[in-house]
């Protein structure tokens, strides 16, 4: 924050001094880095600053017109001419309102704005938040508020790790921006970031359901790709002791229309189905026009037609229709209505597939619990369609304690996304543009990770010895299983001096992912990995076992209660190397 | 209130059925310590294990079977494993509600002289601690019990199938036996045609 009250300079001047769109960050911090940055200059005015104001003192003519890129849209309809003219505006005051913040959370900054007489309505006030990168300042976001009558605005800027980022604090500062103030930088307000706030435990993706182009209507080979769904999230919800939510995205194929609609239909169809409201169906059914060849789908499916699903109307469609409505206690009309239709989506949701979750279990978004990424994000890349790009996946996450998150998302409003999509790079996967979702993603995915392995913690963290933690399990640890994985390696670690959290449940080794962060152990990623001594791996138990395992690395093989160097790889037997189990690695 | 005989007879056979029912054997799925094959081990029958066949206290169950026995020279070698209860990590106790299927052992027996080799993994010959003449003995009869416990090879050939087997995930000497044994085992995973749908 400056000591002096600021007047900055105005859009028009800098442009007209050939400096570039001071709304455009990229281009800004390019030429003008050390000024805003570092805050250098007289009284923490920037030489460009400076400049500006000599320009107005020797009241040089305005003619240029606005500049015409403008990332936020101006809502007075003040000029530059007007600003020069008026007595100034000031900012003054900028800080953080709150102590601290996390990764995707919002933050907030709150600013004093001292307008002159005749121009107290122009309250406006935004906000551009950046981090501190290797390659100088990024630009992660955007708020703007209102000053209130004590002259003071409140504004909320999200917090996103910037680009490529993986582990690690991360400086963060703002610059403050009024049309007739101009800019306060407060790079002397910076505060670091280091911590998520959220924990995401799996991806699902659902393979099964094949959406028409342009519908969001779930077949029957769909509806019975969504049961694995209910299955992952069972397992972990055993896991997580019924902490785990589910964060909905549906997706749109290139060409689709609408695609921000259309995705988030998709999404909307496939919690619907989730949580068998037969009413939301309903709606879709009126919105997209599914039409008769849906309904005809779904009445072969419940097993009252035998004719071909093709949207023509018939003898052996009115009589499905009639068996149906017998069979539900309908007046057997043999024609679809809005009753019948209900009544059919919730048989097919209900009687024929019977998958729930409860909605309560989901994330939410200003209020859905579904999100729609528009067009992004896709897993087939080039210009033909593909059908597998129209998609709906489900994300497991396991919140810590500071869930809710922020979710970037916004319902039925496309720049959010592009906000996130802006910020370009490698990605976890092919296709995938949106920071936050690839973030998501690449967390609970580990064999898509691109990103270098974060670096190990130093010892001292969290206070441990990896060689008598090994030391131990060499004693201990026999030729064969005795079925006490867990004990013996936990017995192992507290030998190392490792002090295990008493609020989280370590009845089944596979449980001990979340007792090993809490502890301060770095989770790696799996792709390339390379044993260290110490480590640990977690394995969730293979289909129709309840235990997992887990085991340490002595430097030499990987150990539990037995030694495995006959192991040709990671994998402790047949069982779980056969059924590929999920495993994560973490490290002291 | 007043109860009539019929009620109170009615009522004790109420209580007798559930007292059956709570008491009635759960049910436990056993997995084979060669591939990782998932049965129910009252459909598909190995060989019991002699009895002190196995030294673990406290966690056996009394159920385990052999999976492969060959006789080499002076000793006789044998893949077994078992059924074995949980154990609470949290709690430092066996929880007899919950089974586990064991990653199995494979064991030389000379004379009175038991000698515990290693997991089934050592099949990989990663340590040479098993001559591969008595590896590929081991495995030759493991797919001839495999065969019949499965009810023929087309029986095994199914499991096999539906779990997925891939020889990039099998010892190969394992593989070897089976494909001589008639058992179809794709190189790698993706050699299977996809699963249909139910």
């Amino acid at each position: 924050m400056h000591d002096t009250p600021f007047q900055g300079p105005g859009d028009k001047d800098l442009k007209r001094m050939g400096m570039p769109d001071p709304w455009e960050p990229d281009s800004m911090f390019k030429s003008t880095e050390d000024s805003l940055v570092r805050g250098q200059g007289g009284g923490g005015l920037s030489k460009a600053a400076q400049e500006t104001l000599e320009a107005r003192k020797q009241n040089q003519p305005q003619t240029e017109s606005p500049p015409e890129t403008y990332a936020f849209p101006t809502v007075e309809e003040e000029t530059a001419e007007d600003a020069v003219k008026a007595t100034p505006a000031v900012l003054s005051e900028a800080k953080w309102t709150q102590p601290d913040t996390l990764f995707h959370r919002d933050a907030e900054v709150s600013v004093k704005l001292a307008l002159p007489q005749g121009k107290e309505h122009i309250t406006k006030v935004q906000v551009e938040l950046f981090a501190q990168t290797p390659a100088g300042p990024e630009s992660i976001s955007k708020g703007e508020g209102w000053a209130q009558a004590d002259g003071t605005a409140v504004i909320t800027v999200p917090v996103y790790k910037p680009q490529g980022h993986v582990d690690g604090p991360v400086e963060y500062f703002f610059r403050i921006m009024h049309s007739l103030a101009g800019m306060l930088s407060g790079e002397k307000q910076s505060r670091h970031v280091s911590e998520m706030a959220l924990k995401s435990a799996d991806h699902v993706l659902v393979p099964g359901i094949a959406f028409e182009r342009e519908s969001s209507f779930i077949p029957p080979k769909g509806a019975r790709g969504l049961k694995p769904v209910e299955a992952k999230f069972r397992e972990w919800d055993k896991t997580y002791s019924k902490k785990a939510q589910l964060a909905v995205f549906g997706h749109a194929d290139k060409g689709e229309k609408d695609a921000k609609g259309l995705s988030e239909r998709r999404a909307h169809s496939a919690f619907a189905f989730i949580t068998q409201d037969a009413a939301a169906w309903e709606k879709l059914y009126v919105v997209e026009k599914w039409g008769l060849k849906a309904l005809q789908s779904l009445l072969k499916d419940l097993g009252h037609y035998h004719g071909a699903s093709d949207g023509q109307d018939g003898p052996k469609t009115q009589a499905g229709f009639k068996a149906f409505q017998k069979g539900a206690g309908l007046p057997e009309s043999g024609t679809e209505d809005s009753g019948t239709r209900k009544a059919l989506f919730a048989a097919y949701m209900k009687g024929k597939h019977d998958i729930k979750i409860d909605a309560s279990r989901f994330c939410k978004v200003a209020g859905n619990p579904w999100m729609g990424c528009a067009g992004n994000n896709q897993v087939k890349e080039g210009r033909e369609a593909a059908p597998e790009n129209g998609r709906v996946a489900f994300i497991l996450i396991v919140p810590n304690k500071h869930f809710p998150v922020h979710f970037p998302c916004r319902d039925g409003n496309e720049a959010a996304c592009q906000a996130q999509c802006r910020k370009a790079g490698k990605r976890s996967a092919a296709g995938i543009q949106c920071a936050f979702y690839d973030e998501l993603v690449r967390e609970v995915t580990p064999a898509a990770a691109k990103e270098p392995e974060p670096p190990v913690k130093p010892k001292k963290d969290i206070g441990y010895s990896i060689e008598k933690a090994v030391a131990h399990l060499n004693t201990n640890a026999k030729q064969k299983s005795i079925h006490k994985c867990a004990t013996y390696v936990r017995q192992a670690i507290q030998a190392g001096g490792g002090v295990l959290p008493t609020t989280l449940s370590h009845e089944y080794a596979k449980e001990y992912g979340p007792v090993l962060s809490a502890m301060g152990f770095q989770k790696l990623s799996t792709e390339g990995y390379a044993p260290q001594k110490g480590d640990i791996a977690v394995f969730q138990p293979p289909l129709g076992e309840d235990a997992g395992h887990v085991q340490m690395y002595n430097g030499t093989e990987w150990v539990s209660d037995f030694f495995q160097g006959d192991s040709p790889d990671i994998y402790p037997g047949p069982a779980y190397r056969n059924g590929k189990v999920n495993y994560e690695i973490y490290r002291p | 209130m007043k109860y009539t005989a019929l009620e109170f007879f009615f009522a004790v056979a109420v209580l007798f059925h559930a007292e059956l029912w709570a008491n009635a054997p759960q049910k436990h799925l056993m997995t084979d310590p060669l591939m990782g094959l998932s049965y129910d081990p009252d459909s598909v029958h190995f060989d019991f294990c002699p009895r002190g066949f196995d030294f673990r206290e406290g966690s056996i169950t009394g159920k385990q079977w052999i999976f492969a026995k060959c006789k080499q020279d002076e000793s006789t070698y044998y893949i077994y494993s078992g059924l074995f209860k949980h154990w609470s990590d949290r709690d430092e106790k066996w929880v007899d509600s919950i089974m586990e299927p064991d990653f199995g052992s494979v064991v030389k027996i000379t004379g009175k002289k038991f000698e515990e080799i290693g997991t089934p993994d050592v099949l990989y010959g990663k340590k040479a601690k098993l001559s591969e003449k008595a590896g590929k003995c081991l495995v030759e009869d493991a797919v001839n019990r495999y065969s019949i416990a499965f009810g023929n090879i087309s029986g095994l050939q199914k499991a096999v199938t539906k779990k997925g087997i891939a020889a990039e995930n099998l010892p190969k000497i394992l593989v070897d036996a089976l494909r001589s044994g008639g058992v179809t085992i794709p190189d790698k995973m993706t050699g299977y045609p996809p699963e249909k749908s139910p």
